[in-house]
């Protein structure tokens, strides 16, 4: 199943450049969302319990600065230039992608996988049950009103 | 006997499923394997040389620190939920249901792409290669050979993907080595004997405009090495003992929100080599059927600053099996879950304190 997903961008082949920098982008969004959650538990008092690795109260900057690193970046990824983000139309006829073609590559693959995300998340996603979440410690277990920010 | 990484693994709510098969460098390796210098070489060093020349080196300590940072914070947050599954249930622990599922889709495309691009990039390293071996029918720089070749990889690491961990473990390891070897001894071999270039090459752009626009373009090499550190994590079910961290029953003194009363008997993570003998963790969320070995007594360290209560199970350390029955101390499900369809899961309670508030 991966495989036949991850077959998908040779369909449109225009080497291996662009692809690495999707790859790429998409892993900083998902380190980016990942520090905006944990910076909020950190607003609210996580960590509570011990673990044996700690940043103490190095956490709290550590964290903003990761995530100041990560959105820089991610300007960075989103930036239209035909090095690392070019529209299809300037890729010399590597990529054809009809009315797209006009727009940077990186946002159309982005916008693309939340748009099948949040298809089959509405359809079956929803109705999947996660694995039971248990706190491993009391003091861990910190649930957080469920108000979802954007995703 | 219920081992310690199972009895981790239950207090997550998980079930042992997947064979602990790896040890302390096959989940090094994966990570590195992931992080892949050589790969991301191959694939940009061309955008990096020709946006700036030789100074684009020095994007690396940039990116590298960036990194460094970002990896600090999910170090400490996997040191809290050492579970496979990396951003996804790192967020599912401290975000709503929705936010941790587009995360965690968002990093299984991610995961997907660098599949794609790295078998994408493997042509360009092996192309020439097979050329070198005698091979001399193939183009390397035609996009449609290069296309065969990934396919071809990408089938060939499919199947020993379904055949097992073990075996891909095997090759990744071996990989590695040669990728150590190949990357940073034989760098330094040539740097040693067959040295073209003075240090002023990494000064030197090559006629290019060094500029922030130019600097940022030219980052994408290192943005594309320097990331998968998570992936250890995401084998931490299938490597045994993970990473120092063990669950240690720990009866400690009362803190926080569960300070009301009595004491709080609770499994933390505490680093082995803090307190005595390895045991597991009192608490389990499901049943389990498994004989469990007796347990040995709490570390001597451990202290009450409150008086017990008569009913407090903590001094005992009473085995598990199941959740209520062998537990001298009364029992209770915690309120439903907010996330559909997971049972209530059974919780000790240590005489009159309540383990989770």
């Amino acid at each position: 199943m991966v495989a036949v997903i991850a077959a998908i961008p040779f369909i449109q082949y225009s080497g291996a450049a662009i692809i690495a920098i999707a790859a790429t982008g998409m892993i900083y969004l998902s380190y980016f969302l990942g520090n905006i959650v944990i910076l909020r538990a950190r607003l609210r008092g996580w960590p509570k319990a011990k673990a044996p690795f700690r940043l103490g109260r190095w956490g709290l900057l550590v964290n903003i600065v990761a995530l100041l690193y990560g959105g820089a970046m991610l300007v960075n990824f989103a930036w239209p230039r035909v090095a690392s983000n070019p529209k299809p139309s300037q890729t010399a006829g590597l990529l054809k992608l009809g009315f797209l073609d006009g727009i940077p590559i990186l946002w159309t693959v982005v916008i693309f996988i939340v748009i099948i995300g949040a298809l089959y998340f509405a359809i079956a996603g929803r109705a999947k049950t996660f694995a039971p979440v248990t706190a491993p410690s009391p003091e861990d277990d910190d649930p957080l009103p469920a108000a979802a920010p954007p995703a | 006997m219920v081992d310690r990484d199972s009895a981790d693994l239950a207090r997550f709510g998980y079930n042992q499923e997947l064979k602990r098969s790896l040890g302390l460098f096959s989940s090094f390796a994966v990570a590195f394997s992931y992080i892949s210098p050589s790969t991301g070489i191959f694939t940009l060093f061309a955008l990096g040389l020709t946006t700036l020349g030789g100074v684009f080196i020095w994007t690396w300590p940039v990116v590298a620190l960036g990194q460094f940072i970002v990896a600090l914070n999910f170090a400490e947050v996997s040191s809290h939920y050492p579970v496979a599954g990396s951003v996804f249930q790192w967020t599912k622990y401290l975000a709503s249901r929705t936010y941790s599922w587009f995360t965690g889709w968002i990093y299984l495309f991610a995961g997907m792409l660098t599949v794609t691009a790295v078998v994408a990039t493997l042509p360009l390293a092996l192309i020439p290669a097979l050329n070198g071996l005698g091979w001399h029918s193939l183009n390397a720089a035609s996009l449609n050979t290069q296309l065969v070749v990934a396919l071809i990889t990408l089938a060939v690491i499919t199947v020993l993907n379904i055949y097992g961990v073990k075996l891909v473990s095997v090759i990744n390891n071996t990989g590695v080595l040669f990728e150590i070897l190949g990357m940073f001894v034989f760098a330094l071999v040539l740097m040693a004997f067959h040295n073209h270039q003075g240090f002023g090459v990494v000064t030197n752009s090559a006629g290019f405009h060094v500029a922030p626009n130019t600097f940022l373009a030219a980052m994408f090499m290192s943005l594309f090495v320097i990331y998968g550190f998570d992936t250890a994590s995401t084998l931490a079910e299938e490597t045994a003992t993970r990473g120092g961290r063990h669950p240690r029953p720990c009866c400690s003194r009362s803190s926080g929100r569960s300070s009301s009363a009595g004491c709080s008997c609770s499994a933390r993570w505490w680093p082995s080599r803090t307190w005595g003998p390895r045991s597991r963790a009192p608490t389990g969320p499901r049943p389990s059927s498994r004989p469990i070995s007796p347990r040995p007594s709490p570390p001597s360290t451990c202290s009450w600053s409150q008086p017990l209560s008569s009913s407090a199970a903590c001094p005992s350390w009473p085995r598990r099996s199941g959740c209520a029955s062998a537990w001298p101390a009364t029992t209770s499900c915690r309120p439903p879950s907010r996330w559909p369809g997971s049972p209530p899961p059974c919780t000790p309670r240590c005489g009159a304190a309540s383990w989770w508030r």
